[in-house]
């Protein structure tokens, strides 16, 4: 593979490379480590990465199918090759990044990566799906890159797969990042569920940019893993921009969330809300670490934070972290934690419409999945989050 | 004891942790019959409206209630709810998450079973939603969060309507409306008044009762009834307070008419 690639793809990664191993791995003390344990982990050392590691046509539109509509689709070598210049533009790797490890090490040893380029003005017909497989216990370095043009249209849907195939006992990392940036007036509803394998550590990095007017939407949902950190930085660069993100995680057995979402507003007139829903069982753990930073420049920046954490047994736990930068005081913004057990309240209020008591409680558990699976783009993509969730129903 | 009444509450004592809240109520309706209670904050009648659909805090520690005949006891609300009890909550319960399309469909098929076919459910909650003026995005939002006082309140009604009671208990379902939703709200109720049905309307205010004209007013005041009368006595209340009452009628006990 290395002999396809180009000298400039190279000589990055191989910059990306050096960068990775004078970084230190972040110690607890840092903020947004301070709910993630990094022991024991070994990041970007693979000398040659599990090359069965894919990311592949989902169920959504024939991949060939949008391609006939104008959409770009290439692996990384190929896209390298044929858009050079646009690949290279969209490899930079964003301020809010550039020091963190995992996004650094994602990009330097992408053994998987995709280009999703959306040509300005092209309402995508069907839905863009990617079917990522995590097959063995090895570092998994994955790349999603997603241009969409001005005034564009589009529905992407990642699914992270990987629990039958990990065999238990086998340790796996899992480093994935996804640059997405949102052209001027354009439209991106974007989806990920992840299902690793249960000894699979995940460390996701997610940078999302909306221009002038654009709309993006991110659903994040993870079920799977022995750990999972998303770090999601959602950025509106122009006037009337508008992020708008919801995360679900449903958390049993020893499993460990922590989900990081920033939201820079440094422009005026833009908006964004995040939504964070956690249900652990178990001895499982979530945290939700929010950050808003609103500039002097974001004036009437409008903007919501909440996160809304259920815990089902007596050993979960969950964190809420939400913390405000705010520059201007022309702003709307509001933001609120919650962390609680079911409520017997609740309870009686939904047993008083005759709904017996067992499946309350499953509707009040299922509550803090639904938000997200609900809006998942397929059918089979709900199916199979709803069966996550319910699988892990004993654990409660 | 009345055999024609649809819902007989005799004697009840009520204790929440303990401390006995209701001392002694008794009180018959008969079928198409519409009972207000009035009385004062803290003066037990939100215990009285959880023990009867039988929350698990509210400990009968005496008496009895029945529903056409049948001793409720041992039920649990879920129990009573399908018995066609309901209970329209003066603070319903946020369930963040559970939206209010998913938990209308379940409870109509908890408590009505097959009479409505599947197809024909969202027909109905969109036609009853529509009459109580509840948008079509209501729908989508989870279930009494971030609502308004008024938007609970038109959510209770809508529920009472889809999930046609044998008897309906409204307790406060007047508080956190505006003029014009009290009415639409109060018609909504006034128009579910049938031969089969009974109502015991729990409020503050003699307003609701312009519009849902009660057959039987009771006065509450520390955990009994006082005072029962026709509607005039609703605006006797209206007038004059509950002092009088309190001073007067203390020593009425538990023996409330009907």
């Amino acid at each position: 593979m290395n002999s396809a690639r180009p000298a400039w793809l190279e000589s990055e990664q191989g910059r990306l490379k050096g960068v990775l191993s004078s970084l230190a791995l972040p110690g607890r003390k840092e903020e947004g480590y301070r709910y993630t344990s990094l022991k024991d982990l070994q990041v970007g050392v693979a000398q040659a990465p599990a090359a069965s590691g894919s990311i592949g046509p989902g169920e959504g539109a024939a991949w060939e199918a949008l391609r006939a509509q104008g959409v770009y689709l290439a692996d990384l070598l190929t896209a390298a090759r044929e858009r050079t210049d646009s690949l290279r533009e969209a490899l930079k790797l964003p301020r809010q990044l550039e020091k963190d490890p995992f996004a650094i090490a994602a990009l330097a040893n992408a053994t998987a990566a995709l280009f999703v380029q959306i040509p300005a003005g092209l309402k995508v017909d069907g839905v863009v799906s990617l079917k990522s497989l995590h097959p063995t216990g090895a570092e998994f370095p994955r790349l999603v890159i997603l241009d969409v043009g001005a005034g564009a249209e589009v529905e992407l849907i990642e699914e992270q797969m990987g629990e039958e195939q990990v065999a238990a006992g086998a340790d796996g990392l899992a480093c994935g990042l996804w640059l997405v940036r949102v052209g001027e007036n354009a439209k991106a509803r974007l989806s990920s569920v992840q299902y690793w394998g249960q000894n699979t550590r995940s460390f996701e990095r997610r940078y999302l940019s909306a221009a002038k007017g654009a709309e993006l939407r991110l659903l994040d949902a993870a079920f799977g893993g022995s750990q999972w950190q998303c770090r999601l930085e959602t950025e509106c660069l122009g006037e009337g921009a508008r992020i708008e993100v919801k995360v679900a995680v449903r958390g049993s057995g020893a499993q460990r969330f922590d989900t990081w979402v920033s939201a820079l507003h440094g422009v005026p007139r833009t908006s964004s809300s995040v939504e964070h829903w956690a249900a652990v069982g178990g001895r499982a753990k979530s945290t939700f670490n929010g950050n808003l930073v609103i500039t002097p420049e974001g004036v009437q920046t409008d903007a919501f934070q909440k996160s809304r954490s259920l815990l089902l047994s007596r050993e979960a736990e969950a964190n809420a972290v939400p913390k405000l930068e705010i520059a201007t005081d022309d702003v709307k913004c509001a933001h609120g934690a919650s962390v609680s057990p079911v409520g017997d309240d609740q309870l009686f209020y939904l047993e008083s419409r005759g709904i017996p008591r067992a499946e309350a409680e499953r509707m009040i558990i299922d509550g803090f999945t639904e938000p997200v699976v609900s809006l998942l783009p397929t059918e089979g993509a709900r199916e199979r989050a709803m069966k996550a969730a319910a699988s892990k129903r004993g654990d409660a | 004891m009345a055999t024609d009444a649809l819902f007989e509450i005799q004697d009840l004592h009520v204790s929440v942790e303990g401390k006995e809240v209701l001392k002694g109520v008794t009180l018959n309706i008969r079928p198409g019959e519409v009972h207000a209670i009035m009385g004062r904050n803290g003066s037990g009648k939100t215990t009285l409206s959880y023990a009867l659909m039988g929350h698990p805090r509210y400990q009968i520690t005496k008496g009895r209630v029945l529903l056409g005949g049948q001793d409720l006891a041992g039920l649990a609300p879920d129990e009573r709810a399908r018995r066609r009890l309901f209970l329209a909550f003066q603070y319903p319960v946020a369930v963040p998450g559970v939206t209010v399309a998913n938990f209308l469909r379940s409870s109509i098929r908890a408590v009505r079973g097959d009479e409505i076919p599947a197809r024909e459910v969202r027909k109905l909650i969109v036609a009853e939603a529509q009459a109580l003026g509840i948008p079509d995005s209501f729908m989508s939002r989870s279930l009494n969060d971030g609502f308004s006082g008024g938007e609970r309140k038109r959510l209770e009604t809508l529920q009472m309507r889809l999930l046609r009671p044998r008897v309906a208990v409204l307790d406060e379902t007047d508080s956190g409306l505006d003029i014009d939703a009290l009415r639409v709200v109060s018609e909504r109720i006034e128009s579910l008044r049938s031969p089969e049905r009974g109502v015991l309307l729990i409020t503050h205010y003699q307003r609701m009762l312009d519009y849902v004209k009660p057959d039987q007013v009771h006065v509450f005041l520390d955990g009994r009834i006082v005072k029962s009368g026709g509607a005039d006595l609703a605006l006797e209340l209206e007038k004059k307070g509950y002092d009088w009452l309190g001073v007067q009628d203390a020593g009425m006990g538990s023996g409330a008419r009907t």
